[in-house]
């Protein structure tokens, strides 16, 4: 069984928001929604040594998901494969998922009810195609595959580039890496 | 069932109407769902960036003008009342024919923004359409500060056709100087273009830096490529200083004799002038007008010099009242370092061939060419006389010297947005007999306007091929164009044919102006269709892939050799060396009138929008809500601000408004806005707001008079001061009711 995962290349975001934009398309989202993916962009240092960060914070899909562990209505579901799926008709709105998250991943939509996390794009991976937002990075920051396969090019690149999941420590064993990892999660807003 | 599908196109969120990223629109059941990139398109192998992606948004904006209006209220009342088609463009060739009968056809201007793209299918037409008619007065504000006035002194100075763009693909050091860096268009990276000058692009300085290439940004503020530790070294320059940079850059070069020896005796004269010129200007002379140390000036002097394969993306459109220090210093920087046209640095485009027509100049009178506005200019009669100079066809018009111009027919531009400066642009429309604006959303010149023809989006209109470099691309349509909504090519041609020119202009048949486009490649429409989705490859030709092509690019020049002593400048009143002059509003200014020591600008480009385009996409509109200035966090709190504070910003010529973003990566002592703001977002609740004085529009804040005296550019610095203020006045849009 293949374990899906993904890694952002944080040395190729150029912080275009294609990614964030496209989700939207994919999913037809409504704007004013809360939307799958962030783009976080922060400076940090004094002027005139000061550096810039960007990249996307979605969904770390985690294998010890937070949001399922507390969600009493099983709206907040791993799917057979192991990526979360919201269960729209089942989410009351009491936000506990939101709360849980430690990763900033999820936040409530306009009608109270608890945004649709990122599925890896479940529709597009069934039929083979990498999730939308994969796709069309412009730069190629962001890398799709099974981290099950050590061949896959997901896996070959996380070990290249010494790429690991943010925040560890929270022991949810997140499936999303990212290459400088230690440097960008401090610049991640928790959830309050 | 659902009928799905999936039309190949391109994205129109760049170049409108040019050669863009390849998309795929997806239909289902007549209606425009969704986009993905075409991976099966060179130049974003299937990635698409936020404004791309916002295209269906744009196509069911409810902003769009929908149907034909006719003004009835006085001008910029914006009482309007709906017309048909049938209509408006009888009465508009009856007026046109009659204001050419009455005061002659360079009476009438013809005035077209960058959303409708340059050199394209749209350009050629309406070219035509004015030659036909009898004027060659075709201008816009645009082609005034941006693109062309520095061409104009690389041309002067080292030749060739166009600019020379950065060879990003085998360069080991690149340096982005006053660039957005590929926010421009993000997508567009994975093809050799023209638009490598127009636009940098990010995947190929990804690529290179990835493989150890160095990334320098010369700007004040780090800009996004610069991000994520991918710049060696960030200049953060002061604003308009750029040519004390370049000349400083240019002293240590010849100094430590980091120069192309062999290339400056081949190919150049005067060089031992040059040298004793540009002794005074050290470093240390640089440093407290740029605001840079002298050591790191000095540093990067060295790495251009001594890097073999250096490029350079200078800004096209730096937008200086002092242009000509920075464009003849820059120029020449890369000649005589032997970087010019040499794999790895700044190389000439050649592209396999052109899309063309006629565009029947011929056709002018002697006595209309003879009245250019502008012609004056040097920049204008450098370039042929193609085109006014803008300001001149303002000033035409307040004036009445030397003729007073009674049309103007705009299409897809916003000059209310776009001129500096704005108020008196308003006072000119309020003139003219006759405003014909062509546009998709309303903007606020459109209450100028006698007549508003709505335009249908790209994505509805019919084929247009576009070219770069080797490969033929087509646009297509995808659905019908909405409401009462037309295809302004279509729309041209009627209108021609109305006028009488129906012989010239294929008697409005569409098709048969396509093929008359595609016939110098020697393609048919019908061809290109059934290629739509990959498109098709000329074969290349012999000359773009050639380097060192001195011969062929210095042909024009005296003894076709670079003149380092420019005598055809000096000729017409320019600097035959290069010599710093630097701003009009510099600290001695800003001593003089007891200002503090804060200098504004706008940047170029941002990801979510083309210029003004897109602001009122609610997809786009979300990741900015209001349009903001950039201030270092130290300088806000000397002025009482707070992130997300309204603010007033006032220079000695107008005052405007905008959110403060602070922003620790921009100089202290320098502000940064953005252009193009005031479109509204009803979807999002967020009102439309003023272009003029007391509005969102930076414009106001620069004097439009100071310019650079051969080309024409207009100074984008200005001394600002900086307060907290309230949210901009809301404007009532009345087009929206029909
Ligand atoms: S699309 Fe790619 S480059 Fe753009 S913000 Fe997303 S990850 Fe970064
Ligand atoms: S990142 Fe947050 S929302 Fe996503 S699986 Fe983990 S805990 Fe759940
Ligand atoms: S860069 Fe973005 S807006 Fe420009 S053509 Fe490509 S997808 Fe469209």
């Amino acid at each position: 069984m293949p374990r899906f995962g993904l890694l952002v290349v944080v040395e190729r975001c150029q912080g275009c928001n294609g990614c964030v934009v496209g989700c939207k398309n994919w999913h037809a989202d409504e704007a004013g929604e809360p939307g799958r993916i962030k783009l976080i962009d922060t400076t940090t240092g004094t002027f005139p040594d000061v550096e810039r960060w960007l990249f996307p914070l979605i969904c770390m899909q985690c294998r010890y998901p937070a949001c399922v562990a507390v969600c009493r209505f099983d709206a907040c579901v791993a799917d057979e494969r192991g990526r979360i799926v919201i269960n729209r008709d089942r989410c009351v709105g009491c936000g506990l998922c939101v709360l849980a998250c430690p990763y900033g991943a999820r936040a409530m939509r306009t009608d109270g009810k608890a945004g649709d996390g990122c599925d890896f794009c479940l529709d597009r991976v069934n039929e083979g195609n990498p999730p939308y937002c994969v796709a069309t990075c412009p730069t190629g920051a962001l890398i799709f595959g099974d981290l099950n396969d050590p061949d896959s090019e997901i896996s070959r690149a996380i070990r290249r580039r010494k790429a690991r999941p943010l925040f560890p420590v929270y022991r949810t064993r997140p499936r999303v890496f990212y290459t400088r990892a230690l440097k960008v999660e401090k610049l991640i807003p928790r959830a309050t | 069932m659902r009928n799905r599908t999936i039309i190949p196109t391109m994205c129109h969120g760049c170049s409108y109407g040019g050669y863009n990223c390849g998309m795929l629109a997806h239909v289902e059941n007549g209606r425009f769902t969704r986009v993905e990139g075409n991976p099966d398109h060179p130049l974003n192998r299937g990635g698409l960036c936020a404004k791309g992606q916002a295209a269906v948004q744009w196509v069911y904006n409810p902003n769009r003008l929908k149907t034909p209006l006719a003004g009835t209220g006085g001008r910029g009342q914006a009482d309007f009342r709906p017309v048909s088609w049938e209509l408006a463009l009888e009465s508009i060739a009856n007026r046109l024919l009659e204001i050419r009968e009455r005061f002659g056809p360079e009476t009438i201007i013809f005035s077209k923004g960058q959303s409708s793209g340059w050199g394209g299918l749209h350009h050629l037409l309406w070219m035509r359409f004015m030659h036909v008619l009898g004027s060659i007065t075709f201008s816009n504000w645009g082609p005034s500060v941006c693109y062309s006035p520095q061409l104009m002194y690389y041309r002067q100075v080292i030749g060739g056709p166009t600019y020379p763009r950065p060879d990003y693909d085998n360069a080991d050091l690149i340096i982005e100087w006053f660039t957005g860096g590929g926010t421009g268009g993000p997508a567009r990276g994975g093809v050799e273009t023209l638009d490598t000058n127009l636009r940098s692009v990010p995947v190929k300085i990804l690529d290179r830096v990835e493989q150890g290439a160095k990334l320098i940004i010369i700007n004040p503020q780090l800009i996004p490529i610069g991000a994520n530790g991918r710049a060696y070294k960030w200049l953060p320059i002061r604003p308009g200083t750029d040519g004390a940079l370049a000349l400083a850059m240019m002293q240590v070069i010849i100094e430590e004799d980091l120069v192309d020896r062999p290339f400056i005796d081949q190919w150049c004269e005067g060089f031992e002038a040059l040298k004793a010129h540009v002794q005074p200007y050290t470093p240390e002379w640089a440093e407290p007008i740029t605001g840079l140390p002298a050591r790191e000036i000095r540093e990067v002097a060295r790495l251009y010099g001594s890097t073999k394969q250096a490029c350079l993306r200078f800004s096209e459109a730096p937008q200086k009242e002092d242009l000509r220090s920075f464009a003849q210093s820059v120029a020449t920087l890369m000649a005589i370092t032997g970087h010019l046209d040499r794999p790895g640095g700044n190389i000439y485009f050649f592209p396999a061939g052109r899309l063309s027509f006629s565009t029947l100049s011929h056709r002018v009178p002697k006595r209309s060419k003879e009245r250019l506005l502008g012609a004056d200019k040097f920049s204008v009669r450098a370039s042929g006389g193609h085109s006014a100079f803008f300001p001149s066809v303002i000033e035409a018009i307040m004036t009445g010297r030397p003729y007073r111009p009674r049309a103007m027919l705009i299409f897809g531009s916003n000059p209310l947005g776009t001129a500096r400066n704005p108020a008196l642009m308003a006072e000119a429309l309020g003139k003219l007999d006759l405003v014909v604006v062509v546009d998709v959303v309303r903007t606020p010149t459109t209450r100028f306007a006698d007549f508003v023809l709505p335009a249908a989006t790209r994505y509805e209109c019919r084929e247009q091929p576009a070219l770069w470099s080797n490969h033929l691309s087509l646009s297509q349509r995808i659905i019908d164009p909405l409401w009462n909504t037309r295809d302004e090519l279509e729309v041209t041609l009627e209108l021609a044919c109305r006028m009488g020119f129906g012989d010239d202009f294929w008697q409005g048949d569409y098709a048969a102006m396509v093929n008359e486009f595609l016939k110098p490649v020697g393609i048919s429409l019908n061809q290109l269709k059934e290629r739509a989705r990959e498109g098709i490859y000329l074969p290349r030709t012999e000359i773009m892939d050639q380097r060192e092509r001195f011969e062929t690019l210095f042909r024009n020049l005296p003894n076709g050799k670079i003149q380092l002593v420019n005598k055809a400048l000096e000729g017409v009143g320019g600097d035959p060396l290069p010599v710093y002059h630097g701003e009009r509003e510099s600290w001695e200014q800003a001593e003089k009138q007891n200002r503090p020591r804060l200098l504004f600008t706008d940047e170029h480009s941002a990801f979510i929008n083309h210029h003004a385009w897109m602001r009122d996409i609610p997809y786009l509109r979300e990741l900015q809500r209001h349009t903001e200035v950039k201030i270092h966090p130290q300088t806000a709190e000397r002025f009482g601000i707070r992130e997300g504070d309204w603010v007033e910003i006032t220079s000695p010529h107008g005052t405007m408004k905008a959110v403060a973003r602070l922003f620790p990566g921009i100089r202290q002592d320098t502000l940064m806005g953005q252009h193009g703001w005031w479109q509204g977002c009803p979807t999002l609740g967020l009102p439309e707001t003023s272009p003029l004085n007391g509005g969102t529009n930076p414009n106001v804040l620069y004097n439009w008079e100071y310019q650079d005296p051969l080309s024409g550019d207009i100074s984008k610095n200005t001394l600002v001061t900086i307060q907290k203020g309230s949210p901009p006045e809301e404007v009532t849009p009345k087009e929206e009711k029909n």
